[in-house]
């Protein structure tokens, strides 16, 4: 099988002809959305790459504003990767899912400057208590950068 | 077929982490790095093409070891990517290599 060439097919989100691989997965380099299987066959879910569902990002698309998650999406991605990074004020915070037994995870909120670790018992608590700067996170979502999974 | 040597051939990619494609080759791996030559992520692929084992060489976050592995539960319709630890708490698994 040669895995070299190059297929297409049109981007599912802005359906312009785009190089893909043999299984047709590839990222669109006009409006960023990576072509996948399984988002296609789920088109509600989240999967990486992508960090929101296919028919988020077409009604995004559409609206002309960027792929970007909001917290819930973000979220969701976190429980599909368990590692998940944003940046607030120059600032990189990564977001775990942690598991210390065989009970539901925890989540955790690592501070790279300060080294500082919060724990949250489940995703209301993480979205309702989560302070960045002594800020609630979900007042300052909006102002956070390079959402992603954890690089 | 073990999942060393993989019997598909092993796939060096450039790229992100979190990029690795969620379907490939059967029995293959991919490494992936970054534009320096660093390894960043390997990704195994089962018999159906699907992306079965991850392993994390490199990323930030809080207290990692060096390297660690993640499976991918695919009978959960969110597919999720848990840490894999051993019966005795390793990291990884030796089966992948």
């Amino acid at each position: 099988m040669n895995n070299e060439k190059k297929y297409s097919k049109k981007c599912e989100v802005c359906q312009k002809t785009i190089d893909v691989d043999i299984y047709k997965q590839g990222k669109c380099s006009y409006c960023g959305w990576w072509n996948c299987f399984l988002n296609e066959e789920n088109p509600d879910i989240i999967a990486t790459p992508n960090l929101i569902s296919l028919n988020k990002a077409k009604k995004l698309y559409s609206e002309g504003k960027p792929f970007e998650p909001d917290l819930n999406e973000f979220m969701e991605a976190l429980h599909g990767y368990s590692e998940m990074q944003f940046k607030y004020n120059g600032v990189y915070y990564a977001v775990e899912l942690v598991f210390y037994d065989k009970s539901e995870p925890k989540i955790s909120l690592y501070n790279s400057q300060t080294k500082a670790i919060t724990i949250f018992i489940d995703d209301e608590d993480f979205k309702n208590n989560a302070k960045v700067e002594g800020k609630l996170l979900k007042d300052i979502w909006n102002d956070t950068t390079e959402r992603d999974w954890l690089q | 077929m073990g999942m060393c040597k993989p019997s598909g051939g092993i796939y060096p990619q450039t790229g992100r982490v979190g990029s690795l494609p969620r379907i490939w080759l059967p029995n293959t791996r991919i490494d992936l790095y970054d534009e320096n030559g660093r390894l960043l992520q390997q990704g195994w692929y089962g018999p159906d093409g699907r992306i079965i084992w991850y392993r994390d060489w490199s990323h930030g976050g809080g207290e990692h070891e060096w390297p660690h592995d993640h499976y991918v539960n695919w009978g959960n319709n969110k597919n999720p990517r848990p840490p894999y630890i051993g019966p005795n708490g390793e990291k990884t698994n030796s089966n992948y290599c």
